[in-house]
C-alpha cells in the first residue's frame, strides 16, 4: 500500500521529496476509497486550483487504428475522386456542414455534440499516437512513462461507489501491446476489463459469479476460508497483510452485492433499446454496457472501438463497419440525452489519428497524424458546433489545431480536476499531469 | 503503545503516539539537575563582509549524559553591539570590524562565543551565482514542478534548482525582450512583482517584502543585475550542525547549515538550504531547518544547498527498557550488527520462527517456489539439529535458484519481445540463469556482460547490448542507444540513477550533465559487424572513436567514469574493459548486489529503495552493510555464500509475529516482514499446489511463469499481480502491493477455479487414493502452507467437507480456500 503521491502537498523540490512517500498501509482499511483520501489531500493542497466541475463521469470512446475522417465526419465532396472516395455526403443539422452518407444517424443529432476537425496527434505511428492520445503526454510508444487519462482520473478523484472506478469495455486499446495503462501509478489504477458483452458466453471476468459457484457455494467457501487460521491476526502489524484482508472483504461484497452485477447486466435493458443500439457486431452491446456503467456511477469508462486500420480495401471494410458504428454511437448519445445523463457526463470520441487523403494502390488509406476528427458531448459542451477545419484535401488543419495534451486537459477540466498538479513517480521524478496547455474552451462557449 | 498499524498512527494520530511514547511533556515539569553545561555552536565565528550573518545553536548537556536543544528558549546578548548585533533568535549579524563576545543565556547559565568581524566597510555586492540563484531555488521558483520543469512554466524557464546559472541569467535578463527586469525602476521588475503577487502569478505568492530574499533580489537589481562572472567560488562542502543526534520522541532540534567555499570562506546558509526527511513519520523537518522527532525510529535528514547535500541521522529510541538478554542470541555476524542497532533503539527482536515457517520462507526466498507436501514432510520429520542450514545449502544447489535471479536481472535488462525479440530475450535470461547456477562470481558475470564481443548467439551475454528500441543512431543492427546502455549499467550494477543527469545536473547526486555524457562515451563504441542477414549482428565490436557531444554545450566529451577518475584509452581500445575494472572497484558495485540479495530475503533492502545506493541515501544499518560487503569481497564475490550467510543468520529466521516493542518497526529487521508473493511466484504456486501446470503462449506445457523471459507473453493473472512491464531498468516497476483486482482474481477468477476443479489436478487422484479425509487435508495444507492443519482447523474443515453436496465439491472448496488464504498469498 504505497502511494507516493498521497500526503504530499505541493512538491517543493526534486528527488528529495521522494522520501516523503509515506507508507499509507493504514489507508487500506478504507479499501477502494483510498482515492478519497488522495482527493481530500489534493483539494486541500490545491485550493487555488479548485475549478468548477461540470462532469461527474466520463465516457471515452477510443477509435483505435485511426478512423478515416474523410469517409465519416470530415468529408471533402469537392476533392478529386482519389481523395473524396466512394461515399456521397449528406447535410446535417448544422448549416453548411456535411457528413458522409454513411453517417445518417449522427447527422440527425448534431445538436447533441460538438465536432473538432483539427486533431493533430503529431505521430503516424499507432502505438506512439495512441499513447499520446490516451495519456495526453508525449511519451514513449511502450508506455510506462505516463499514466493513461483514466488512471489519472481514478487516482485523483474518489470512486463514486463500490464499483470499479475505471472500466474498459471490452478491454484497454491494444495494438501490438496494451496501450494506455496506469504506468507507474500501479495496478490499483488500471482499468477493470469488462470483456466483450456481445459474446453469447460473456461473463464479466472475476466479477460475474462462476457458473458452478452459486452464492451458496461461495459462502461455503468463505466459511472454509474463515476456518483457516488468519495470517492477519498473527502478524497484526503488517500493513500489507491487513490491506489484502480488507481487499478480500471488499471483493467478496462486490461479487455478492447486486450493485455490481446489475450494472453489468444487459438483460435488464428492453429489447427495443437493444435494437436501437444495434445487435449486429459487437458495438451495440458494448455501447449499451458503457451507458449502464456510467449510469451506475463508474467514474471513467473507456469504450475501445479498435477497427479502423484499413490500409487496403477500405471501402469494403467501411461498408460493413460504418452503419453499425453510426447507429450505435447515435443511439448511445440519444439514450444518454433522454436519461439526462449528458448533464453531468462528458463523452469524448477520438482515435490515434486520421487517415491519408489519397487512396493508395491497395484501395486503402494510411496513417495520418496531421489531421483527424473528434467528437465531444455532454457536461455543458455546446452541441451543434464544429471547431476547426482541414484544408480542401483533408490533409492539414487550417483552423484550430488540437493536440493530445489539450484533449486530456479538456477531460480533466470537465471533471474540475487540477491538471497542473505534479505527481511523483516511484523513482522520485516529479511529473506534471500534463505539459502546459489549455482545454478546448470553445466547447463550452 | 497502540495496537494500530504504523501508518495509521502516522496518518491520523501521530501526535497521540508521540506524546505517549515520549518523556517530553513530563520532563518539562522535572526540576533541572544541578550541573548542566551550556554549549554553543559554532564554537568560533568569523563574519566577513557587511551582510554576513551566522545563526547559533544552544545545547544544554545534562549530568545524565542527555542533551537538549534550547536555542529557542535561550536569550542572547552581544558584549559589543558596535561589532555584532544578535537577534532574539540568536542570529549574529556583522556591524563593524573587530572582535566581540556574544553570550547565550538559559536558566541562569551562560556560554560565550567569540565573533570576529572583518570587511564591514566593503560595499555590499550581490552575486548572481552566490545570492540570486540560490534565492530562486529556496523560493521554489526553479523546482521541477515550476519554472524548473523541462519546458518551464508560463513561458519562463529556469534550470532545475539552479544548476546552470548562465542559462538562468539569459532567461531573466534577456528573454521576453528583457521585460522581466527593470534596471531603471528595480521595484517595478516583473521578477519581483510576480512572486509578490502584485500581478497575476499562477504559482501564487512566493515572496514577501522586508525579507532577506526580497532584499537580495532587489539589491541585485539595483546594482544593475550583474551576470555570472565565471570566477565565483564553488561550494566544496556542506556541513550540518550539530550532526547526528540521538533524541526522544517529542523533542526538537534546530539545524545550522554552513557552506564551505572553494576560496576557503564559509557562509551560514541555514535560511537558504532546502530540507527533507527520509522518514517523516519518525522526524519531520520544516523549511527553517527545525527537526521535530515524532516517534521512535531512525531517519536521515537531508539539507541541500546549490549542488551539495549533507545528511544528519536522527535516532529516537523507544521509551521501554529491554533486557540485555534479548540481544544475546546470534548465529553469525549479521545478528551482531542487527542486534546492536535494535539495542540502540530499545527494540526487542522477535523470537525464532517455527520449522514450518522457516521451510516455506526458505523455499520462497531461495527458489521462488513452495515446498511440495513430500518435501515438507521430510524436513519436518528430520531430527537433525542443523537441518535448517543443511536445507539452505541444498536449496542453493537447485536450478530454481538461478531462475529467481535470471528473472530479476531479466526485469532489469528490460527483456521483452518488443525490444529484442522473444528468442533473444530467452537466450539472455537462460545465460543469466546458467551463470547464477554455476555460482560464477558477481564481478565476473558483470565483466562478461559488459565487455561482450563476438557472435551474440555464441556469447549470449552480448544480447545485453541488443535492442531495437531505443536503437543506436545510424546503426544497421539492433544495438541499444549508448545513453540507455550507460543508464542501465549505472542503475543495475551501481544502483545509481544517472538518467536525471541526461537533461540537467542530478538533483540528489553529485553528477552533472557533463558527467553523464562522459560516462556515455564509455559505451559509445559498441557496434554490430558482419553480413548476417538480419537485425542481430554476426559480431559485436567496440573499437573506433565513439565520440559523444554534450547537447547543451555541444562540447566533445572524453570517455570518463562517473567519479571522474582518469582512465586513458588508446585508439581503438575497447573502453568497456577498463570501465568494468573501474566499476567493480566502486563500493556501490558491491553494496548494490549485497542490497539486492538482502532485499530478496527481507522484502526491503538495508538501503531503500533497493536500487538507490547513492551516498546521500544512508543505509539503515551501515555497519551491517559494511560487514556484508567485506565478507562478500573476501569470498570472491560469491553470491551463494552471500545468500547462505543471510539465510543462516538468526535475523533471517526470526518470526513474522511482532512483539510489543517491535511492531512499529518496519526497517531494522527486528522481525520478519510479511509480504505478498510476487506475480510469477503466485502463478507458479497455484500451478504447483493444484497440480495443474500452465501453458503460456509459445512455451511448452509446464514452463513456469518464473522462467518466462518476455513480459509480452499474455497472462491476466501475472499482470494483475504486478508483473513488471520491463520498460525501464528499475526495481520500482514491479508492483508488490495488494490490490482489489488481485482479490477478485483469486476469489472469483476463472483461471484459479479451473485449476481447482481440473480432472488432471491433484484432487481427483487424492480422492481416489483411499486415504482418509484428514490425511488428504494434511497433504493439501502441507502443499499450500507447508504446515499441518491445527486441530481446530481440521475439525472445522472436515466437518465443512462432510456438509458439502459432494466430497469432491467439498475438497475443491477447501483447495480454493487454501489458495485464497493470506497465509498462502504471503511470504511470512
Amino acid at each position: 500500500m504505497l502511494d507516493v503521491n498521497a500526503g504530499q502537498g505541493p512538491i517543493q523540490c526534486d528527488g528529495l521529496s521522494r522520501r516523503h512517500f509515506v507508507r499509507l498501509g493504514a489507508l487500506s482499511v478504507l479499501g477502494l476509497s483510498l482515492p478519497d483520501m488522495l482527493h481530500m489531500e489534493a483539494a486541500q493542497a490545491a485550493n487555488k486550483a479548485a475549478k468548477k466541475a461540470r462532469a461527474k463521469n466520463v465516457l471515452l470512446i477510443f477509435l483505435g487504428g485511426g478512423l478515416t475522417h474523410h469517409d465519416t465526419l470530415d468529408p471533402k465532396p469537392d476533392a478529386p475522386q482519389e481523395i473524396r472516395g466512394k461515399y456521397g455526403t449528406i447535410p446535417t443539422g448544422i448549416p453548411g456542414i456535411r457528413f458522409s452518407d454513411q453517417m445518417p444517424e449522427l447527422a440527425k443529432i448534431t445538436d447533441i455534440f460538438a465536432l473538432c476537425r483539427g486533431q493533430v496527434t503529431g505521430s503516424d505511428h499507432h502505438e506512439t499516437a495512441a499513447q499520446w492520445m490516451l495519456t495526453g503526454n508525449y511519451g514513449v510508444m511502450q508506455g510506462g512513462d505516463y499514466p493513461s487519462i483514466g488512471s489519472i482520473v481514478t487516482h485523483e478523484m474518489r470512486a463514486l461507489n463500490t464499483l470499479p472506478p475505471y472500466v474498459a469495455v471490452p478491454r484497454n486499446h491494444s495494438f501490438t501491446w496494451e496501450l494506455g495503462k496506469a504506468a507507474w501509478l500501479g495496478e490499483r489504477y488500471e482499468s477493470f476489463k469488462s470483456d466483450d458483452p456481445s459474446r453469447k458466453d460473456w461473463k464479466v471476468p472475476n466479477l460475474s459469479l462462476l457458473a458452478d459457484v452459486p452464492p451458496q457455494r461461495l459462502s461455503r467457501r468463505q466459511t472454509m476460508l474463515k476456518a483457516i487460521d488468519n495470517l492477519a491476526r498473527r502478524v497484526e502489524a503488517s500493513d500489507e497483510v491487513g490491506s489484502m484482508d480488507t481487499f478480500y472483504q471488499r471483493a467478496t461484497q462486490m461479487i455478492l452485492s447486486s450493485e455490481a452485477r446489475q450494472a453489468f447486466d444487459l438483460s435488464k435493458e428492453p429489447d427495443k433499446l437493444r435494437d436501437e443500439y444495434g445487435r449486429d457486431g459487437r458495438w451495440g452491446a458494448q455501447a449499451l454496457l458503457s451507458r449502464r456503467l456510467l449510469e451506475a456511477g463508474v467514474r471513467f469508462v473507456l469504450l475501445s472501438y479498435s477497427a479502423w486500420d484499413h490500409h487496403a480495401k477500405i471501402f469494403e471494410a467501411c461498408d460493413k463497419a460504418l452503419p453499425g458504428f453510426d447507429k450505435a454511437v447515435a443511439a448511445l448519445l440519444r439514450d444518454m440525452k433522454r436519461r439526462g445523463m449528458l448533464e453531468d457526463t462528458l463523452v469524448a470520441m477520438y482515435g490515434d489519428f486520421g487517415r491519408t487523403s489519397k487512396i493508395n494502390k491497395d484501395a486503402g488509406r494510411d496513417h495520418w497524424g496531421n489531421a483527424g476528427v473528434m467528437l465531444f458531448a455532454g457536461a455543458g459542451v455546446r452541441g451543434g458546433q464544429v471547431i476547426g477545419a482541414t484544408d480542401e484535401r483533408g490533409e492539414y488543419v487550417t483552423d484550430r489545431a488540437i493536440r493530445p495534451p489539450e484533449v486530456a486537459a479538456t477531460i480533466y477540466h470537465a471533471l474540475g480536476m487540477d491538471y497542473e498538479k505534479t505527481l511523483v513517480t516511484p523513482q522520485g521524478r516529479p511529473v506534471p499531469i500534463l505539459p502546459d496547455c489549455e482545454p478546448i474552451h470553445e466547447l463550452w462557449r | 503503545m497502540s495496537k494500530l498499524p504504523v501508518a495509521y498512527l502516522f496518518f491520523t494520530s501521530l501526535l497521540a503516539l508521540t506524546l505517549s511514547a515520549s518523556g517530553a511533556p513530563r520532563r518539562a515539569k522535572l526540576p533541572v539537575p544541578q550541573t548542566i553545561r551550556l554549549e554553543v555552536l559554532p564554537p568560533a565565528i568569523k563574519l566577513t563582509g557587511p551582510t554576513a550573518t551566522q545563526g547559533l545553536l544552544v545545547t544544554a548537556r545534562f549530568p545524565n549524559g542527555t542533551r537538549r536543544d534550547v536555542t529557542d528558549e535561550a536569550t542572547f546578548v552581544s558584549r559589543a553591539p558596535e561589532v555584532t548585533a544578535v537577534s532574539a533568535a540568536g542570529e549574529i549579524a556583522a556591524r563593524g570590524d573587530g572582535s566581540a563576545a556574544v553570550v547565550a543565556r538559559w536558566k541562569g547559565r551562560q556560554a560565550p562565543v567569540t565573533v570576529t568581524v572583518r570587511n564591514t566597510k566593503l560595499p555590499v555586492v550581490y552575486s548572481f551565482v552566490r545570492d540570486v540563484v540560490p534565492t530562486f531555488t529556496r523560493l521554489g521558483c526553479s523546482q521541477g514542478s515550476c519554472h524548473g520543469a523541462a519546458q518551464g512554466k508560463g513561458g519562463f524557464k529556469l534550470s532545475l534548482r539552479g544548476y546552470a546559472p548562465e542559462i538562468d541569467f539569459v532567461q531573466i535578463t534577456r528573454q521576453m525582450g528583457g521585460r522581466r527586469i527593470s534596471r531603471e525602476a528595480p521595484e517595478k521588475s516583473l521578477l519581483l512583482r510576480k512572486p509578490l503577487l502584485e500581478v497575476g502569478h499562477r504559482g501564487g505568492r512566493r515572496l514577501e517584502k522586508r525579507t532577506r530574499a526580497y532584499d537580495t533580489l532587489l539589491g541585485w537589481l539595483r546594482q544593475g543585475a550583474p551576470g555570472p562572472t565565471g570566477k565565483e567560488a564553488t561550494v566544496t562542502k556542506l556541513v550540518v550542525l550539530p550532526g547526528d543526534r540521538q533524541m526522544r520522541a517529542g523533542e526538537k532540534q534546530r539545524l545550522l547549515v554552513r557552506a564551505v567555499y572553494s576560496d576557503g570562506s564559509t557562509q551560514d546558509v541555514t535560511g537558504r538550504a532546502l530540507y527533507s526527511s527520509n522518514d517523516v513519520a519518525v522526524a519531520a523537518v520544516d523549511g527553517s531547518g527545525l527537526v521535530k522527532v515524532r516517534r521512535p525510529g531512525e531517519t536521515a535528514v537531508i539539507a541541500s544547498y546549490r549542488d551539495k547535500l549533507a545528511t544528519a541521522i536522527f535516532t529516537a529510541p523507544f521509551p521501554q527498557q529491554v533486557s540485555e538478554a534479548a540481544y544475546k542470541f546470534r548465529s553469525n555476524y549479521i545478528d551482531d550488527h542487527v542486534n546492536a542497532k535494535l539495542k540502540q533503539l530499545h527494540i526487542e527482536p522477535s523470537g525464532l520462527c517455527t520449522d514450518q515457517e522457516f521451510l516455506r520462507r526458505a523455499y520462497i526466498d531461495a527458489l521462488g517456489t513452495l515446498p511440495t507436501a513430500d518435501e515438507a514432510r521430510a524436513f519436518l520429520a528430520d531430527k537433525d539439529r542443523d537441518k535448517r542450514s543443511k536445507l539452505i545449502d541444498a536449496l542453493l544447489q537447485r536450478p530454481e535458484y538461478g531462475q529467481v535471479w535470471a528473472l530479476k536481472f531479466g526485469d532489469l535488462f528490460v527483456l521483452r519481445k518488443e525490444y529484442l525479440g522473444r528468442k533473444n530475450a530467452m537466450l539472455l535470461q537462460q545465460w543469466l540463469m546458467e551463470q547464477f547456477n554455476a555460482n560464477r562470481p558477481w564481478n565476473r558475470i558483470a565483466y562478461d556482460i559488459l565487455t561482450a564481443t563476438g557472435d551474440p548467439y555464441k556469447n549470449r551475454q552480448g544480447l545485453f547490448f541488443v535492442s531495437r528500441a531505443p536503437q543506436k543512431r545510424g546503426e544497421r543492427y539492433w544495438i541499444r542507444n549508448p545513453e540507455n546502455t550507460a543508464e542501465m549499467t549505472a542503475q543495475v550494477f551501481l544502483g545509481s540513477r544517472i538518467a536525471c543527469a541526461k537533461c540537467h545536473n542530478h538533483p540528489t547526486e553529485r553528477y552533472t550533465q557533463d558527467d553523464y555524457y562522459h560516462f556515455v562515451a564509455l559505451f559509445q563504441q559498441v557496434t554490430g559487424k558482419g553480413k548476417r542477414d538480419g537485425v542481430i549482428p554476426e559480431s559485436l565490436e567496440a573499437t573506433g572513436n565513439g565520440d559523444v557531444r554534450q547537447p547543451r554545450t555541444a562540447e566533445l566529451m572524453e570517455p570518463r567514469p562517473l567519479d571522474r577518475a582518469n582512465l586513458s584509452f588508446k585508439k581503438d581500445e575497447d573502453r568497456r574493459i577498463k570501465t568494468v575494472q573501474w566499476m567493480v572497484r566502486q563500493p556501490e558495485f558491491t553494496r548494490s548486489i549485497v542490497n539486492r540479495f538482502w532485499a530478496r530475503c527481507f522484502g526491503s533492502g538495508i538501503i531503500d529503495p533497493v536500487d538507490d545506493v547513492r551516498s546521500t541515501n544512508p543505509a539503515k544499518n551501515e555497519p551491517l552493510m559494511k560487514a556484508l560487503c567485506e565478507d562478500f569481497i573476501r569470498h570472491g564475490y560469491d553470491l551463494k555464500h552471500l545468500l547462505a550467510t543471510i539465510m543462516k543468520s538468526r535475523t533471517y529466521q526470526l518470526s513474522a509475529r511482532p512483539n510489543k516493542s517491535n511492531k512499529i518497526d518496519t526497517k531494522l529487521f527486528s522481525h520478519y516482514y510479511a509480504r505478498r508473493l510476487p506475480a510469477e511466484e503466485i502463478v507458479d504456486a497455484v500451478a504447483q499446489v493444484t497440480g495443474v501446470p500452465d501453458k503460456f503462449q509459445g512455451m511448452t506445457l509446464g514452463v513456469r511463469a518464473s522462467e518466462l523471459a518476455d513480459t509480452e507473453i499474455p497472462s491476466l493473472l501475472l499482470d494483475t499481480f504486478g508483473r513488471p512491464p520491463r520498460v525501464m531498468p528499475s526495481d520500482s516497476e514491479r508492483n508488490p502491493h495488494p490490490a482489489m483486482s488481485q482479490a477478485l482474481a483469486l476469489l472469483n477468477g476463472d483461471a484459479v477455479h479451473q485449476k481447482v476443479k481440473s480432472p488432471d489436478g491433484i484432487l481427483p487422484a487424492l480422492l481416489k487414493s483411499g486415504k482418509p479425509d484428514s490425511e488428504i487435508l494434511e497433504t493439501l495444507f502441507l502443499s499450500a502452507l507447508a504446515r499441518r492443519p491445527t486441530a481446530a482447523e481440521s475439525r472445522a474443515l472436515v466437518k465443512a467437507i462432510k456438509q458439502s453436496p459432494s466430497r469432491e465439491e467439498g475438497f475443491q472448496d477447501l483447495l480454493w480456500a487454501l489458495l485464497n488464504s493470506s497465509e498462502f498469498l504471503f511470504n511470512h
